[in-house]
């Protein structure tokens, strides 16, 4: 799941403000670079031969981007070593890869790696295939693409949701956009474009409702907060990057030592650092943050002059024209709106299992602690009523008026310090239909039937044509990382639906094994590129990768892979304009050099620096500031300029489009129950919430086939001792999970970490069926639903009921 | 459970039982006599090659063999070298013993050489338990290893002494009360018994020592009530049985009955050692280490 | 080179992320289920049911990394029986594997399970403080790696000087065993030593 397209591009406005000497001590950082020789250590065991050091990059979709220094010798890796420049002070620190970057040579000669272009000889799915040239390879999907679009147009082309290689320039994987292989697909029609992600589906569509865009502040910006309480929000394992969000929220803390509480179904590795942990039921965010809001109506702590002067629907008296009475969030806190309930706190504690003392406690703290950072990651979101539970917690902002300020927060991810380095560019798509990330399986079975109110096509009433033909470069969401796997099995099963699939990939994954066409890539540590920082709070930088080793086998990068193709599709000028893929990289470093004071002039000089570093010249990002220093100067970007605690696009939304039995959008953040969540009857026969997480072993799938993560974080289903004492379940026991969708048999982790009644399961392990249909890795998605939400149609992958049971 | 450390399990039993047939069997013909004597005749050649077999069986115990000699460098601190030397010194000495027993001219040293090699297997068995007696293992480091060790070499050993002498006895002093074999199984049921006391304290005294829980929440007592009480059941049960077999054997000696009596005596011997490897597969399970 | 090198692990931020395993790893390219550092997770607490469907719970959770100690009374030095196990002069344990004879004795008593076998090459190995890196003015790869700036190294009186003796947090072993060369900064929850209140819930991983 994707964890990138809506960092906040909040350096904007202050790229002229970039300080040189900041820029020339990343240089000086990196003055190693390539090329250093000197003799091998014995440990290495290596022997004499002559050694480089080469700068390079994991490039993986984690939200960070690190530093990698790979030691070769003789065209092979040795060792792997990270950014180990200057003194490390803040600011200008070292950008320290986490453990999977640190195993990246395990990753580059791991067994799996694809060798030779191959053609599916089996069923689709069986994983046979039969190894043929890149000529042949690159004929066969020409063929198949000239078929395909003259039968049914270039909509009838996908750009599958791909992240393996998100942090590189060139070799980009997502957003599709920016891709070689939209620039190849723009060059000859165009293809289906999705909106949203895997990661941050509903939270990207629905708070722009609120807000008019989705920023939070900088995370550094806690050293001016008096409290700090994030909701599902946990950087120790989402930003373990020691140049990203966990080191900037340690140092700030260090600074500030301002008390932390984290709301969240698990004791995660955050709330092992923090001062406070509340345990609350997954889906039940918008219930606690309604009787947070109860309590700081009732005891006069929300800030009426804010709510008065920068929002729109708090009360009756600040509604849009021609709502109904009651309509506003205050009559929905206060029982006075149709549901009739108040959001007491003893309401909210059966449902959210949190204490009502503790309720009213938390709202106190939230309300006296002027300012307060309220924060949430993408948990709560990723369910079937996430697009109402970020905007409950961004309620919790907006009601103590800490919009704006300095050690407060939207109640948004935090945001942070980017570069304008320049994007690869891919052309303009003629193509404008666009579906969902999450509804493309229903898009190869139904696609003429799915409309913008039903399904949530955007740009086009109808869909114009079904996917006939799908890309998948660097990607694990054709089968592993898509919800229910065995549905999307079924539909990719049937090769007369979708007629092609096109896989281009390091490794043997459960998606490659779905290929029709299965093309072996080069890792990004035999390709140059660069790679730009993506969560990081006050230091941005990119990295300059230099190619390590020659390509393994016969495996080619991708540009190449689409200018071939584009030659035998008639459109290779179109796409390469004459340049070879180092001459688009000096082209984009031409490009950038305006923008990003301390560039090199020159790939060799590139090389030999590895990185630059820019240093945040202001104070920590504020997100909305201008707009709460002058409201009218500055409006924000919703209709009405302000805040829309009761949005009348959703209310226009709630009553137009075709929503199935028990789905809601309602106008202000209401809480919904799930139909796969604590309070669904569906609980009497799947008593568990299956909810998963990010992984210390992998990057959502991508490192899932290193043993040496493997050995050290073990895939394992977690489950509390309560749970497990019903089931006879002991720490390490193989058990089943299942439902009526499938069934995952792994290990159990008995621990008090995780809340009575759930259950988690780290998402991405690769999906490994037996005879039955059973997976044996413990992969998260032989349970989660497709049912999409109602708002954004985003994969609600935290809203599976389940049974446990010994295996 | 029976995965690993089989070497050692050998190792120890073999030389403790080499330890007691020699001290047992040396007892006995000091009280038996020259008829004794005959009856337990080349017992030090048994007792070298039980403990030479068991010194083979532990280099399967090490990764890298070839290094062995340098076991004996660290006698100043660790109880692992005094082992080995305690060991070899004790089977050195009975290849003395071996050879002063065969050559007439040396036949004047060997009870003194039986006394050395005799004392030299009680520090072996000390100095063995003692390897065991870490500080870090509390369900080892107890008295209960001593007297687990101590009483396996006084069961075996007896038990061994028995069956030498049982396999040579043809039956001419029928039915005298104070018949040299009636006073060797005397004095191997004396030893046999004490063996079983020694087992006996042992067992509460050693179940106590592991109760201590580390920190990971396990505890040797827990680990072996729950996943290893069938194995130290039985274990009793072999050990009390083949006793039981073994006085019956005695007894019928003592009676002047003689069939089967060979048979019967290796049975109950193996019965007990079956016990006693099946307590030993138990005590290397108890390693649960204190700390991280 | 440190005269009395000793590490320092601030269990207030680390965050467990295990980084520090993979470095090492991958610097001594160790073998499979050779783990020269390891990070226990120490978790305890409880949770009560309340008539009204709420819960409460009193549950912790911290990670402690530790790789060898290099004690200044090493249990593993003193019962080596061949003194293949040894204190160098910097006072660095480290392995002669030119006499170890593989007997696992010194894994069976090191309380912090420092000395790991490697079954192809027969012989004990551990945790040399990097003392390559050391040599060159390195810091060793463990410290260099850490995401968190949790774990850092540095001379013995320095350390002593500013973070006190040893901690005694659970669960770590009495340190009058080996007087380890290892200084802690504890949490908030950290529990004493010797605390029964919770228990290394990762036995799997380290």
């Amino acid at each position: 799941m994707h964890d990138s397209q809506v960092w906040q591009l909040n350096h904007v406005g202050r790229r002229t403000a970039l300080k040189l000497c900041a820029t020339l001590g990343g240089l000086a950082a990196l003055g190693g670079g390539s090329g250093i020789l000197h003799a091998a250590t014995d440990s290495s065991g290596v022997g004499s031969a002559a050694e480089r050091i080469v700068t390079t990059s994991c490039h993986v979709n984690c939200g960070s981007r690190c530093v990698l220094r790979a030691h070769v010798a003789n065209n092979i890796i040795t060792r792997i070593e990270t950014d180990d420049s200057g003194d490390d002070a803040y600011g200008m620190h070292q950008v320290r890869a986490c453990l999977r970057g640190r195993s990246m040579r395990k990753r580059v000669y791991a067994p799996e790696r694809l060798k030779y272009p191959m053609i599916r000889t089996g069923k689709r799915g069986e994983g046979k295939f039969k190894r043929v040239s890149w000529d042949e390879a690159l004929d066969a999907i020409a063929v198949k693409m000239k078929d395909i679009k003259e039968r049914f147009g270039n909509e009838a082309f996908y750009l599958n949701y791909c992240t393996g290689n998100l942090g590189g320039r060139v070799s980009k994987s997502w957003p599709p956009a920016q891709t070689p292989v939209a620039r190849l697909m723009n060059c000859w029609g165009g293809y289906l474009n999705h909106y949203g992600t895997y990661s941050t589906a509903q939270i990207a569509m629905a708070m722009p409702y609120l807000y008019g865009s989705n920023m939070g502040n900088a995370i550094s910006d806690i050293v001016s907060s008096k409290l700090v309480v994030m909701f599902g929000n946990n950087p120790a394992s989402t930003r373990m990057s020691g140049g990203g969000i966990i080191h900037d929220l340690l140092v700030a803390r260090e600074k500030s030592d301002v008390r932390l509480i984290v709301v969240d179904p698990t004791f995660t590795d955050t709330a092992a650092v923090a001062d406070e942990w509340i345990a609350i039921r997954p889906g039940t965010d918008a219930a606690l943050c309604a009787a947070i809001a109860h309590v700081l109506i009732g005891e006069g702590l929300a800030d009426q002059r804010f709510l008065d002067t920068y929002c729109v629907g708090f009360d009756e008296e600040h509604m849009p024209a021609g709502m109904p009475a009651n309509s506003s969030y205050k009559a929905y806190v206060l029982g006075q709106g149709p549901d009739g309930q108040a959001k007491t706190p003893d309401w909210a504690a059966t449902i959210c299992g949190v204490p009502a003392e503790t309720i009213v406690r938390l709202a106190r703290q939230i309300g006296q602690a002027k300012p307060c950072c309220i924060s949430q990651g993408w948990g709560p979101q990723r369910h079937s009523n996430g697009e109402d539970a970020c905007r409950a917690i961004a309620m919790l902002a907006v009601l103590t008026g800490n919009v704006g300020i300095a050690g407060g927060n939207t109640g948004a991810r935090e945001g942070g310090f980017l570069i304008p380095f320049a994007l690869f560019p891919t052309l303009t798509n003629p193509v404008k239909d666009e579906i969902s990330v999450f509804m493309w399986t229903d898009a190869i079975m139904r696609g003429q039937e799915m409309t913008a109110l039903r399904d949530g096509v955007h740009n086009r009433d109808r869909l114009k044509a079904p996917i006939k033909f799908i890309w998948n470069y660097a990607g694990n969401a054709l089968v592993n990382q898509h919800a229910d796997i065995n549905r999307t099995a079924a539909i990719l099963g049937d090769e007369s639906k979708c007629e092609m699939i096109v896989v281009h990939e390091n490794f043997m994954t459960p998606s490659a094994r779905f290929a029709d066409i299965l093309l072996p890539g080069t890792t990004n540590l035999e390709e140059n590129d660069f790679t730009v920082s993506e969560a990081a709070s006050e230091m941005a930088y990119a990295i300059f990768a230099h190619k390590v080793i020659e390509p393994l086998f016969e495996s080619r990068d991708i540009y190449d892979t689409c200018a071939d193709l584009a030659g035998r599709l008639g459109v290779r000028d179109q796409f390469t304009e004459g340049r070879t893929r180092d001459q688009w990289l000096q082209y984009l470093l031409e490009q950038s050099r305006p923008n990003v004071p301390g560039l090199p002039a020159t790939l060799d000089d590139a090389w030999k620096m590895g990185v630059v570093k820019v240093k945040n010249p202001g104070a920590p990002f504020v997100a909305y500031k201008t707009f709460r220093d002058d409201p009218v100067a500055n409006p924000l970007t919703t209709p009405s300029g302000k805040i829309e605690i009761f949005s009348k696009r959703l209310w226009d939304i709630g009553h137009s489009w075709e929503l199935p039995e028990g789905d809601r959008i309602p106008a202000v953040p209401e809480f919904t129950g799930e139909p796969e969540g604590y309070l669904s009857p569906r609980r009497s026969q799947f008593p568990l919430q299956l909810v998963t997480f990010h992984y210390k072993q992998r990057t959502h799938s991508t490192y899932g086939n290193v043993p040496w993560l493997k050995e050290v974080a073990p895939q394992e289903l977690w489950i509390n001792p309560i749970d497990a004492g019903q089931r006879a379940i002991r720490h390490g026991d193989s058990v089943r999970v299942f439902n009526d969708r499938g069934t995952s048999v792994i290990a159990a982790k008995v621990t008090p970490r995780v809340m009575p009644g759930v259950v988690l399961l780290p998402e991405g392990a690769w999906y490994a069926p037996d005879a039955e249909g059973h997976d044996h890795a413990g992969s998260a998605n032989m349970l989660t639903t497709q049912h999409p939400s109602p708002l954004a149609k985003g994969n609600p992958q935290h809203s599976s009921l389940v049974e446990v049971a010994r295996a | 459970m029976f995965g690993t450390e089989w070497p050692l399990v050998i190792f120890t039993i073999l030389v403790q039982m080499s330890v007691g047939l020699l001290i047992v069997s040396e007892l006995a013909c000091l009280t038996g006599g020259a008829a004794a004597r005959d009856l337990l005749k080349g017992r030090e050649f048994f007792s070298l090659v039980l403990g030479v077999a068991g010194l083979l069986f532990s280099f399967g115990h090490l990764g890298t063999p070839t290094h062995s000699p340098f076991a004996i460098l660290n006698l100043a601190h660790s109880w692992l070298s005094r082992e080995i030397l305690c060991t070899s010194a004790f089977l050195g000495c009975l290849v003395v013993l071996t050879i002063t027993r065969h050559i007439v001219l040396f036949r004047a040293f060997s009870r003194l050489v039986a006394a050395v090699a005799g004392l030299l297997g009680l520090a072996t068995i000390f100095v063995m338990s003692r390897v065991y007696m870490i500080v870090t293992v509390p369900a080892w480091n107890s008295p209960a290893t001593l007297l687990n060790f101590v009483g396996a070499a006084l069961l075996l050993g007896a038990l061994a002494t028995g069956l030498l002498a049982c396999s040579r006895w043809s039956g001419e002093s029928n039915g005298e009360a104070r018949s040299p074999i009636a006073r060797i199984m005397s004095l191997v049921l004396l030893f046999a018994a004490l063996g079983l006391v020694a087992k006996f304290i042992e067992i509460p005294v050693s179940l106590f020592a592991g109760l201590a829980t580390n920190a990971r929440g396990v505890s040797a007592t827990s680990a072996l009530l729950t996943d290893g009480l069938g194995p130290y059941v039985l274990q009793v049960v072999l050990l009390i049985v083949g006793t039981a077999l073994f006085v019956h054997v005695a007894a019928t000696v003592m009676r002047g009955n003689v069939v089967l009596l060979s048979l019967l005596g290796t049975g109950a011997l193996f019965v007990a050692l079956a016990g006693e490897v099946l307590g030993r597969f138990v005590f290397f399970n108890m390693h649960v280490l204190i700390g991280l | 080179m440190l005269k009395h090198p000793a590490f320092h692990i601030d269990i207030a931020t680390c965050t467990g992320c295990k980084t520090c395993m993979i470095a090492c790893k991958d610097k001594n390219d160790l073998a499979d289920g050779v783990k020269w550092r390891r990070v226990s997770e120490y978790a305890g607490g409880g949770w009560v049911q309340r008539n009204d469907n709420t819960l409460t719970q009193d549950v912790f959770a911290y990670y402690i990394s530790v790789a060898c100690n290099h004690c200044e009374e090493p249990i593993c030095v003193s019962v080596c029986p061949t003194t293949a196990m040894h204190k160098d002069e910097s006072g660095i344990v480290l392995v002669d594997a030119s006499k170890c004879i593989g007997c696992h004795y010194c894994e069976w008593a090191c309380p912090y399970r420092a000395p790991q076998y490697n079954a192809a090459a027969g012989v004990m190995t551990k945790c040399n403080f990097c003392i390559d890196f050391q040599r060159e003015g390195k810091p060793p790869a463990c410290v260099a790696a850490c995401p968190t700036r949790s774990l850092t190294f540095g001379e013995y009186e320095a350390l002593k000087k500013q973070f006190g003796e040893s901690a005694l947090i659970a669960p770590l072993p009495d340190p009058a065993i080996t007087k380890p060369n290892l200084f802690v900064t504890p949490g908030r929850t950290a529990k004493p030593m010797g605390s029964a209140s919770g228990s290394i819930r990762n036995p799997e991983e380290v």
